[in-house]
């Protein structure tokens, strides 16, 4: 029996080509997003790390940080989203 | 280290920091992915390291056997010892106990199953998948598909490099190590695409099959026996999105972050429960494994030429695609019946329904997958014997809920959407700058963080 050629379908096909500094850039406004409206995902990440002088020093930092975020209400539609999913999952 | 934690995240960007620092100097680049890679299998269990360092190297090595024009006499003999060794492995670490347990359910009623030996070992993450990596290294080199034997650290690369190390796709040899050989353009990199596919991994992991399986799967296979046909049917349903969420979203994602990378991975689902037809659905469903299975086992058993050994060429092949995921009666009870079901239609020929026979053909292959997870899913064979009892077994409702219809819903509807829609969507996206696309990618994470559960499951295909 004849064997298949083996060429794949690739879903990256024929996408938009970007250069590393523009990536880099993107990743770098991600994250920075990330930070400021995440606040409260940080928090709880920082929670989770091991017991030690790193991890207290992140979980400190995390804290600092989530008030701030608090403060100015960076962390209110975080808050929101997440009080809606939990809405729509206790709905019966 | 799971895709969807900030522990990933910090990882991955850092990674990408160091990768594309070095575009010009492949060598010191290949080197940097291997030790990542090698940095994210130790994060999973650092002991295993030692093995996958092993495959790799008796890989590389009958490569170099298998490739080398003066033993050509031998390569059959080389190839076949290789092979012999990488499903030695698979087999000591996966399968051993499993035979061993068969065994003595045989032995048993003779009395002669006391001093069977057990091993106490636990499953190394992604060994089926690297164990195919490897089988697909030495035969692309035996048959020519790929024209030379690779270099060490190619090698160690392709069997580690971290977005498919653990759950795939299969990537094969000849697909992928020709990457290697060229330098990574700087100015070339998928960012959209690759940004889209990781979030629409992310969204279908952390919400759907993550609620999917809280909601509503993991309590209707728990005691299948105390629910009715409504839960139980929306059960199996749950299942079927649940492990087409799961896994796809663990492909979408690796094929994304490859992308990042510089690196082109195959595509692994194509809208599966679309399929009007079993060969239709494994023409889209785990796309990796199913060629793969087609290429180094069914064709070499001698395909669909070999007359009515056709059948048994397919069923063998499922039975053995089953056992691939794990050592169980149920996988290989899983594997029997796409099997048998896949040499019928083979039987039946190959006449494409139209219009309203054709919705019926997508409709009857659907539940027909439905009932083989059934099998795939419950944790023994006396709970799927329940499972279907319990089918036609009139009770109200505990399990539904509003949430598990509208994810089922979704998802079913984003079967039937254009095949295209990746790259309408990014056609869009790309109206807005890279550094807005890069903000929305940070909310985008944000809210699927804020939506998702407390914690997240590892991909239901580590197991395997």
């Amino acid at each position: 029996m004849a064997r298949h050629r083996y060429d794949p379908r690739e879903v990256t096909t024929g996408a938009a080509a970007a250069s590393r500094r523009e990536v880099a850039s993107a990743l770098a406004a991600a994250t920075l997003v990330a930070l400021l409206f995440g606040s409260p995902a940080l928090l709880a990440w920082a929670e989770d790390l091991p017991v030690g002088p790193l991890g207290d020093t992140l979980l400190e930092l995390a804290v600092r940080w989530h008030d701030m975020m608090q403060a100015i209400g960076l962390d209110r539609p975080y808050e929101a989203i997440r009080r809606a999913f939990r809405a729509l999952q206790g709905w019966r | 280290m799971l895709f969807p934690t900030l522990n990933f995240g910090l990882f991955f960007l850092v990674v990408f920091a160091l990768a594309w620092a070095l575009p010009a100097r492949p060598g010191a680049r290949k080197l940097v992915l291997v030790l990542a890679s090698y940095a994210f299998y130790a994060a999973w269990d650092w002991r295993f390291m030692a093995l996958l360092g092993l495959s790799s190297l008796v890989n590389w090595l009958g490569g170099r056997w298998v490739g080398d024009p003066r033993l050509a006499a031998r390569r059959q003999a080389v190839l076949a010892l290789v092979v012999a060794l990488d499903l030695g492995i698979l087999g000591v670490f996966k399968y051993f106990n499993f035979f061993m347990e068969s065994l003595g359910l045989l032995l048993a009623p003779l009395g002669l199953a006391r001093d069977l030996p057990f091993l106490a070992l636990v499953l190394p993450v992604g060994i089926s998948f690297f164990t195919f990596h490897g089988i697909s290294y030495v035969v692309d080199l035996a048959r020519g598909d790929l024209k030379q034997p690779a270099g060490l650290i190619d090698m160690l690369l392709y069997i580690s490099f971290f977005p498919q190390l653990v759950a795939g796709p299969i990537v094969r040899a000849a697909h992928f190590l020709p990457q290697l050989d060229r330098p990574v353009d700087p100015d070339r990199i998928a960012a959209t695409r690759a940004f889209l596919l990781i979030l629409g991994g992310l969204f279908k992991k952390v919400i759907v099959a993550n609620y999917l399986a809280t909601e509503i799967v993991d309590e209707a296979f728990r005691d299948p026996s105390r629910l009715g046909t409504v839960d139980l049917l929306v059960g199996v349903y749950g299942y079927a999105f649940q492990i087409y969420c799961d896994f796809s979203a663990y492909t979408d994602i690796a094929i994304g972050l490859a992308a990042l990378l510089g690196y082109r991975f195959p595509q692994n689902f194509d809208q599966p429960y679309r399929a009007e037809s079993l060969r239709a659905f494994w023409r889209r469903w785990h796309i990796s494994l199913s060629t793969w299975l087609r290429d180094y086992l069914y064709i070499p058993l001698g395909g669909s030429d070999a007359g009515w050994r056709r059948y048994r060429n397919l069923a063998l092949t499922m039975l053995l695609g089953g056992l691939w995921h794990g050592a169980a009666w149920t996988f290989v009870i899983w594997g029997a019946m796409h099997g048998l079901w896949l040499a019928a239609e083979h039987a039946l020929g190959r006449a494409e329904p139209k219009g309203w026979r054709r919705a019926l053909a997508i409709l009857a292959t659907f539940h027909f997958v439905c009932l083989t997870w059934i099998f795939f899913r419950a944790a023994d064979l006396g709970r799927a014997l329940d499972y279907l009892q319990g089918l036609a077994r009139p009770a109200a409702p505990e399990l539904v809920t509003p949430l598990v219809l509208l994810l089922l819903g979704l998802m079913a509807l984003g079967q039937f959407l254009p095949r295209d829609r990746v790259e309408r969507v990014e056609s869009a996206a790309l109206r807005l700058p890279l550094l807005a696309q890069g903000a929305l990618l940070g909310l985008t994470l944000v809210a699927i963080d804020a939506m998702g559960p407390e914690g997240v499951a590892p991909f239901i295909y580590f197991q395997f």
